[in-house]
């Protein structure tokens, strides 16, 4: 009786720990979603401009709010009147060419024995700036805008202009630009091509395995692919900075071997493994029955495989492949070895140099101050990378799902 | 001269033998049960007479298997030819995931036809044929895998006939059926042999009795005795076949 209740209890607590462990880790996927939607969807109800910094005018200036694209076309001079201020001139001031400003007002020698060694008496000289030019825009430190400005709110970073923007400068001062268009495209165009290279190899290569290579070869090549998943992506990054950016420095004419194209195939590779095992194990899944019904009609081997075995592991070829896609879409060191890390917007130009959304969040993760605008913006990317594996997931499994239920 | 005959055919298995020298004679529009209990050698035996042992790794056949008297295993043939000329109904209904239609017509395209109307009228008369036309006449597109059990594997026949072969093999074509489509397969194998020969192996000893004209009963890898069915059932020759046919053992 003892026994038995001993039995009892064990079994009922082993199914307590696995249920336990099944709820812990789903709750914590949902926390890591969570926490990096909350830090990612920060930067987009923060100020268009550097945490520490304010834009003050004119009291007499109309203006309340700056939104961030009418900001950028005054930092880029695109906008050089207030057109609600009897079109006084817009003169900028800011961190960038505050010294320049100074000098032109009249101001002679170094700033720092005029002004004092901390700037004391900058205010006091802008206010009488302000004077002269009525127009002025100044982007400082709260603690030097003069008393009389008036400060105005600088609106929220938007999320079209991250969706949609080209530049990708989010160091920039005194207003970064989170255009995260060239990332995505990055990725978008490494993929892509990486992805031409691994349908063109891994499917057939599974093929080959399954149903031609003879016993001798298999046992060689099996272990093979199997040892490749196994390099981490890092040696291949290494290979591929060593071999192939300078022999597509050579063969291509460029000036710079890290292209895409060196990520493609770098990725393609370290995708390959991936989709030929899984792909393999779906073309083994065909049943026998199936394979001797063609042969039996007297269909040849070719015949077979391409009429009844490629159709009926196509699903299991379509998961390998998006599992292969979800690999290259996350790879991040290699990619970021070999693709030139240049956040530049391009065409279809696999010849260029771009950065990819995981390659960005890795390089730039490390110089990013903690909960500045950088920081939430590199979590916003990490945002945009969960969204594209998620939709790229999704419809994996719709097709697989439908493809299933046409067999 | 026969349809089919097995000339001192032996089969082995790497180092096993499957089956002993093998003298057996199949004439033209009968069917023939070939009986006896599992692991005998029956579906060996079956599958030597279109090459379907030759899938198998390490199967060694030694001797000769004639068809219309030609050795079917000379150099000069080709088994994928010779198959289209021997068709094969498997045990378990085996239809691709494929429309109704595309399985039928499966066998044309590999011949490389392309003519539409063509294959509609084999397709038509392989369905009339295997009694499944009234049945899915108005479904032909659908996914051969949403038909029943039965109705699979007259649709599997009806494929195999679409080539028109003039051998059908059978193996153990209603082990996976209900009665009903069990009889339904039946009444066709009664109806199919004016025009084909059939070699069925099964299980099921009625079946045999139902069904077939001459009967042949394996055992260990030999031929035990090949003889009449009546005969086989009713006054066999050897006392192994008497004990089988009584139940007695297998």
């Amino acid at each position: 009786m003892a026994r038995q209740a001993e039995q009892r209890f064990g079994s009922l607590f082993w199914q307590a720990f696995i249920k336990a462990c099944g709820y812990a880790s789903s709750v914590l996927v949902l926390i890591i979603v969570l926490f990096l939607f909350s830090e990612g969807m920060g930067l987009f109800s923060s100020p268009a401009i550097d945490r520490e910094l304010v834009a003050a005018v004119h009291p007499d200036n109309p203006i309340t709010e700056i939104d961030e694209e009418t900001l950028h076309a005054l930092l880029g001079e695109e906008i050089t009147t207030w057109a609600d201020f009897r079109s006084a001139k817009v003169e900028l001031v800011n961190v960038n060419n505050l010294e320049k400003k100074l000098k032109a007002y009249g101001l002679q020698g170094r700033p720092e024995d005029v002004l004092g060694q901390n700037f004391e008496r900058l205010p006091l000289l802008l206010d009488s700036m302000l004077t002269v030019h009525p127009g002025m825009l100044i982007i400082l430190q709260p603690h030097f805008v003069p008393q009389r400005a008036k400060q105005v709110n600088v609106g929220h970073i938007s999320l079209g202009r991250f969706l949609a923007g080209r530049t990708w400068d989010p160091t920039r001062s005194p207003s970064p630009l989170f255009g995260a268009l060239p990332l995505l495209w990055g990725t978008i165009l490494v993929t892509l091509g990486a992805l031409f290279f691994a349908l063109l190899l891994g499917p057939p290569v599974a093929m080959y395995m399954a149903e031609l290579a003879p016993k001798p070869i298999y046992r060689w090549l099996k272990p093979t692919v199997e040892l490749l998943a196994g390099i981490p992506s890092v040696v291949f990054g290494f290979i591929g900075l060593v071999v192939l950016v300078p022999n597509i420095q050579v063969v291509f004419g460029l000036d710079s071997g890290s292209t895409v194209l060196a990520g493609c195939m770098l990725l393609a590779v370290i995708a390959l493994p991936t989709i030929i095992s899984v792909s393999e194990d779906a073309i083994r899944a065909v049943p026998r029955t199936l394979k001797e019904a063609s042969l039996g009609m007297g269909a040849t081997h070719w015949q077979t495989m391409i009429r009844v075995i490629v159709p009926y592991s196509a699903p299991g070829i379509l998961a390998a492949i998006l599992l292969g896609v979800g690999r290259i879409v996350g790879e991040t060191m290699a990619v970021l070895m070999v693709t030139g890390n240049t956040p530049q917007m391009v065409g279809f130009d696999f010849l260029a140099s771009v950065r990819t959304m995981s390659a960005a969040i890795a390089a730039e993760m490390g110089e990013a101050p903690q909960g500045g605008l950088h920081y939430k913006s590199l979590f916003a990317v990490g945002c945009l990378l969960f969204l594209l594996t998620f939709i790229i997931n999704l419809v994996g499994e719709l097709l697989v799902a439908k493809k299933i239920k046409q067999r | 001269m026969f349809k089919l005959e097995a000339k001192n055919v032996e089969v082995f298995y790497g180092e096993n033998r499957a089956l002993h020298p093998i003298q057996m004679g199949i004439e033209r529009n009968t069917v023939t049960a070939l009986i006896g209990p599992s692991g005998c050698g029956k579906s060996t035996f079956l599958r030597l007479f279109n090459r379907m042992n030759d899938l198998i790794d390490n199967c060694r056949i030694s001797g000769e298997v004639l068809l219309d008297g030609q050795n079917i295993y000379d150099n000069s043939i080709d088994p994928v030819d010779l198959r289209k000329k021997v068709g094969m109904v498997f045990q378990k209904p085996n239809p691709f995931p494929k429309s109704i239609f595309e399985n039928v017509a499966f066998g044309l395209r590999i011949n490389g036809i392309r003519d539409k109307k063509y294959i509609a009228e084999k397709v038509e008369k392989a369905l009339h044929l295997s009694a499944l036309w009234d049945e899915v006449k108005d479904t032909l597109n659908k996914s051969a895998i949403e038909l029943s059990g039965g109705q699979q594997q007259r649709l599997c026949i009806a494929r195999a006939l679409a080539v028109e072969p003039s051998v059908l093999l059978m193996d153990e074509p209603t082990s996976a059926l209900d009665p009903i489509s069990t009889a339904k397969i039946e009444q066709l194998i009664d109806q199919l042999k004016s025009e084909f020969t059939i070699v069925i192996v099964t299980h099921n000893m009625q079946q045999a009795g139902r069904v077939s004209n001459r009967t042949a009963f394996f055992h260990m890898g030999e031929l035990v005795e090949y003889d009449n069915t009546k005969n086989i059932f009713t006054n066999p020759a050897k006392e192994r076949t008497q004990r089988y046919v009584t139940g007695r053992f297998g």
